[in-house]
């Protein structure tokens, strides 16, 4: 008897492969994905037309998930909103889930999707808790998304909202498995917006009353502190003024579904 | 014969006639815990439900008048918290002198009351003990007075562990087991588990203690709930504990332990302290015929290693990764005290002391007989 569909694509934006390092993290995180004890239905990946990574991904073995694997190529942008928004305009499933190359599933992860999509018809986006890991020493730093389990944290137990939201901003998206539909009709990820895309996008979500659960399982491992990573580079390279700027244009931004033209200038702020 | 002897005689066959035909009363002694839920309230409530369900008249007897069986303003009556049905089973009180007992009634004193004993002891009916906590058996006992005294021969209980316990104050009881069954609404959520922790604990404040020191011991873990499931009313207590990842369980002085068979009943893994009294459920024997602890639950035998104890758990059950022998312990002590063999132990307890005491009159009849028949020579 063939094995009942997830209707899940996982979608894994890369915009290059560089040093071995960084090629151990690939596999791993690829390798999370034939480890899952519920096999999603494809492996996304999304690299930039005509990169490095895509002739390298060209040869590459892809051992246990080689039957899942699907390359996709855009051009353009190749930021990781960009290429998750092709990514997306390219899945072939009602539902996606979001994996960086540099990050892990657990086992288990779709196994209690696919659990609590059955149990909880009504929820449109479900959250891992994330387990962050160091990158020097892949040591435990903490947990992320788990908040929404407290008590009169939210509105109800273990569903983000907006009110919540807007209090607390430490939620992340890396694992996040939703429904296509709701991403294309709110509106996906926006590319304009440096440092809080992802807390735009899910103020967004709730504010059009996306229902946001975070499953409360360890789905996924976030290495932190990647050298050469986006948000490393933010917290290296940008000034704290900046970094407040561009939250307080998250928290206006939301409430439009599409992207807006929006650069931050440091005159202007100063 | 004299006419004494006949009209005894025509009493003792009118008994034997009312037991035989159920026609009697069984009255049980029962705390008005004023809309309060507790388990052992409960589980009288439950022994009257079924015998009226086979055809025996069994009342819940108070000692006074206003007991409270619906809810109002100032909190819950019996029937918000165990149910309608049991609110409308045959109530009485000792205040309203409707009491009349014959010698073909039972009368069921929960073990604490042994004040109560001793105030009923001349009532002609039988008189039974109802022992669900062997804990409370001495607390209103003068001291070197037993249960017999006050013409208490046979109690029933829960477990054959707080037979033989008891058995030890009172070596000439008579000890009757009827085991406790778990209704049927403890069951599995329909919806995967949540995090949190339901806890009960006998002394007031525990919970919080054991809530305080877990969050002390494990800040990882501090947006874990734990919500202590004292007073709520039996189908909301049971929901609660089925969407609960995990039951922590604390009562030393626990008699049978019912509320880890409810918490397994439901797939929710236990931590608890092992009681005093080791529940007959939580032990086995090995290969070589030795009792050990089984893996129905974690057990531990101090307080103190309870907060680690929950840590380690929430790690495991949020990595997926709980042990398949802490499971498979669950599974084989699921179904175990269901509210079929109850009602199967209390039909045949009942049985057994109707017997009993129809067999009293008919060596009572014997005896008069005897007399009848040396008065003719």
């Amino acid at each position: 008897m063939a094995k009942k569909k997830t209707n899940i694509t996982v979608i894994l934006p890369i915009h290059e492969l560089v040093g071995e390092s960084n090629i151990t993290l690939f596999k791993n995180s690829i390798e999370s994905v034939g480890k899952q004890t519920t096999k999603p239905d494809e492996l996304l990946i999304v690299v930039p037309k005509g990169s490095e990574v895509e002739k390298f991904l060209t040869d590459f073995d892809f051992g246990t998930v080689k039957s899942l694997v699907r390359i996709v190529s855009n051009e353009g942008k190749t930021d990781f909103a960009s290429q998750m928004n092709y990514g997306v305009s390219e899945c072939k499933t009602e539902w996606f889930s979001i994996l960086e190359f540099d990050d892990e599933y657990s086992d288990k992860w779709f196994a209690n999707v696919v659990t609590y999509r059955e149990a909880h018809d009504e929820i449109d986006i479900f959250m891992p808790i994330i387990v962050d890991v160091n990158a020097a020493d892949n040591g435990f730093m903490g947990l992320t998304n788990e908040a929404v389990w407290a008590n009169s944290f939210s509105d109800e137990l273990g569903l983000l909202d907006n009110n919540a939201l807007l209090s607390f901003q430490n939620f992340n998206i890396d694992g996040i498995t939703m429904k296509k539909e709701i991403f294309e009709d709110f509106g996906g990820f926006k590319s304009n917006i440096k440092l809080t895309f992802i807390y735009e996008f899910l103020l967004r979500m709730t504010f059009k009353d996306a229902k946001v659960m975070v499953i409360p399982r360890f789905g996924y491992k976030h290495l932190n502190q990647r050298e050469g990573s986006l948000f490393n580079n933010y917290k290296n390279e940008m000034d704290p003024v900046e970094a407040n700027w561009w939250l307080s244009q998250a928290k206006k931004e939301y409430y439009f579904d599409n992207e807006r033209d929006i650069t931050y200038k440091a005159e202007e702020v100063n | 014969m004299s006419e004494q002897t006949v009209a005894q005689k025509e009493q003792v066959e009118a008994i034997i006639s009312k037991l035989d035909t159920k026609d009697f009363g069984l009255y049980f002694f029962t705390l008005d815990t004023k809309g309060n839920p507790t388990a052992g309230v409960a589980t009288i409530y439950e022994h009257v439900k079924v015998l009226n369900d086979l055809g025996y008249r069994a009342y819940i007897l108070h000692e006074k008048n206003d007991y409270k069986l619906h809810g109002d303003a100032e909190g819950m009556g019996l029937s918000d918290w165990l149910g309608a049905e049991y609110a409308n089973l045959p109530h009485m009180s000792i205040e309203s002198q409707q009491l009349n007992v014959g010698s073909q009634d039972f009368i069921v004193i929960p073990e604490i009351f042994s004040n109560i004993m001793d105030q009923i002891k001349q009532f002609p009916c039988k008189k039974v003990v109802l022992s669900q906590s062997y804990a409370y058996a001495l607390e209103l006992l003068p001291l070197g007075r037993r249960w017999t005294d006050y013409g208490f021969n046979d109690v029933i209980t829960t477990s054959e562990k707080q037979a033989e316990y008891v058995k030890t104050l009172f070596p000439s009881l008579k000890t009757h087991i009827s085991p406790v069954g778990i209704p049927e609404y403890f069951k599995p959520s329909d919806k995967p588990k949540i995090p949190v922790i339901s806890i009960v604990a006998r002394e007031q404040g525990q919970a919080a203690k054991i809530a305080q020191k877990c969050y002390l011991q494990n800040p990882l873990y501090k947006w874990v709930t734990f919500k202590e499931l004292r007073g709520l009313p039996r189908e909301q207590f049971a929901e609660e504990l089925g969407k609960s990842c995990l039951a922590v369980w604390v009562d030393d002085v626990a008699g049978f332990g019912t509320f880890p068979l409810e918490a397994m009943e439901c797939n929710t893994p236990v931590i608890g302290k092992m009681p005093n009294m080791i529940p007959e459920w939580m032990e086995e024997v090995d290969e070589n015929n030795n009792g050990k602890i089984k893996n129905n639950g974690v057990w531990t035998n101090t307080l103190l290693n309870i907060p680690e104890l929950i840590g380690t758990f929430m790690k495991v059950w949020l990595e997926d990764n709980l042990p398949t022998d802490l499971i498979e312990g669950m599974e084989s002590t699921k179904g175990s005290y269901t509210t079929e063999k109850q009602r199967e132990g209390i039909e045949k307890v009942w049985s057994t002391l109707v017997t009993d005491r129809k067999e009293e009159f008919n060596n009572a009849l014997e005896q008069l007989s005897e007399l009848e028949t040396q008065s003719t020579k």
